[in-house]
């Protein structure tokens, strides 16, 4: 299970993304500002957008899920219930999931957009994937949402899960990283070599870093971890 | 086509002429040919043949019914063709500028916000037709109508509170009617034989009787 990116290429007028690598299995986190690429390269993943240059091969994906930011978008059913039915997979289990126990009947648009957002992440999250590619997961998610979902994520699929994200307060713990840097996506490595590397860390990991702390992973709790073994 | 005067005024006057009889209409097709990028100008060719189609049925009703049916398809498509051209070629903020060049600060910047608002929504609702079909295309869902009805509902429910947010930005904003602005509109000497070929073709329709 892995999708390889052979000297791609995408423009749109003066804008460009160019990018190189292969996300083989594992958990990866694809970061950059708004406007950067992250979300056309998820549809380059997915094999929905169409390069200009270059290929991209997905080898032994079956199962693929792409999750877009707007959960609207997603939206089949009339009320919760058939919503979840919609994504085939059990009821009880995602409103519970979702925070959303007893509310089956109720209509989507009367769900505020985070309700929406954590119905879609769980029905998404219940199904079975070769491949994920999460396209701002984090969009409309509280502090509470955002951790839970982190730690959600923080559990190691076998699978191929790729985060793209500009979200900083919260991240999963992950097994590679990159970033989209001036166009062209760069492949930082696995993740604790590739902390040192990165040029836009969360807040909390510049601190660890300035204080000299060594944390294993990106996850709040393996900075808040590091910053003890170093404070002694 | 540069001035975003000329753009407005051509895409209507066209129209009509377009509408009025097949000469007029195939006058217009000559100038989409001569004077717009053709089919590369057309920023959506699926939301383009979806109006053909409905055009095609209604023009079947039409011919079985009062007849006359081939001549409004072949109409209705030249004004289709001009309304996908000018919808490629709008700028943003243009019809803004546009509308207060032509009718001041007042009654045109408030006719001006409302178009801008108005063609900013059916930009927004075309890209999010687009994403819900490569949403419904992962998920594996059918397309049948007891699908497509909640998903329209929902996104016609996330048009109506995004133009609530909108109203209540501008009113936090102090608007409550006409605006200043400057426009910045020029006319480009290229544009003159694309706006000159409106008024030959505007000539042909009065002169053909079709």
């Amino acid at each position: 299970m892995r999708v390889s990116l052979r000297d791609v290429e995408v423009r749109r007028g003066e804008w460009a993304l160019s990018a190189d690598g292969v996300f083989g299995e594992g958990r990866h986190l694809v970061t950059g500002p708004v406007g950067s690429g992250k979300s056309t390269l998820a549809l380059l993943l997915a094999g929905i957008a169409v390069p200009e240059r270059g290929v991209v091969i997905r080898e032994r994906v079956g199962a693929l899920l792409l999750s877009l930011p707007f959960p609207e978008h997603h939206s089949t059913g009339a009320c919760v219930g058939e919503e979840i039915a919609s994504w085939g997979v059990a009821e009880e289990p995602i409103l519970a999931a979702a925070g959303l126990a007893g509310r089956s009947r109720e209509a989507l648009f009367r769900l505020s957009r985070g309700e929406l957002k954590r119905l879609h992440l769980a029905c998404v999250l219940a199904r079975r994937w070769d491949l994920l590619l999460l396209d701002e997961p984090y969009t409309a998610l509280d502090c509470p949402g955002r951790e839970a979902l982190s730690a959600q994520l923080s559990a190691p699929p076998a699978a191929t899960t790729v985060i793209f994200t500009h979200a900083r307060e919260s991240l999963p713990r992950v097994d590679r990283l990159w970033e989209i840097r001036e166009g062209r996506l760069v492949d930082l490595g696995p993740v604790r070599e590739a902390i040192p590397l990165w040029s836009s860390p969360p807040a909390y990991l510049r601190i660890a870093r300035e204080k000299g702390a060594t944390p294993a992973n990106i996850s709040v709790q393996d900075v808040r971890e590091a910053l003890c073994r170093t404070d002694g | 086509m540069q001035d975003g005067r000329l753009k407005i005024l051509s895409a209507t006057v066209l129209s009509v002429v377009a509408f009025l009889s097949v000469a007029g209409a195939v006058a217009v097709l000559a100038w989409w040919l001569l004077f717009t990028p053709r089919h590369r100008g057309i920023r959506n060719p699926r939301a383009v043949l979806f109006f053909l189609a409905i055009l095609c049925a209604t023009a079947v009703v039409v011919q079985v019914t009062a007849g006359g049916g081939v001549t409004y398809l072949f109409r209705m498509t030249v004004v289709v063709l001009l309304a996908a051209w000018y919808h490629g070629a709008r700028k943003s903020g243009e019809l803004l500028e546009v509308a207060v060049s032509l009718f001041g600060t007042r009654a045109g910047f408030d006719l001006g916000l409302l178009a801008e608002m108005a063609a900013r929504s059916l930009d927004l609702l075309l890209a999010d037709l687009g994403m819900m079909q490569i949403a419904w295309q992962m998920k594996g869902t059918p397309r049948r109508l007891e699908t497509l009805t909640p998903a329209l509902a929902l996104l016609l429910h996330r048009q109506l509170q995004q133009s609530g947010e909108q109203a209540s930005l501008l009113a936090l904003r102090g608007y409550t009617g006409g605006g200043s602005l400057c426009p910045a509109l020029a006319f480009p000497r290229r544009d003159l034989p694309a706006a000159c070929s409106v008024l030959l073709a505007v000539a042909i329709t009065l002169a053909v009787p079709l």
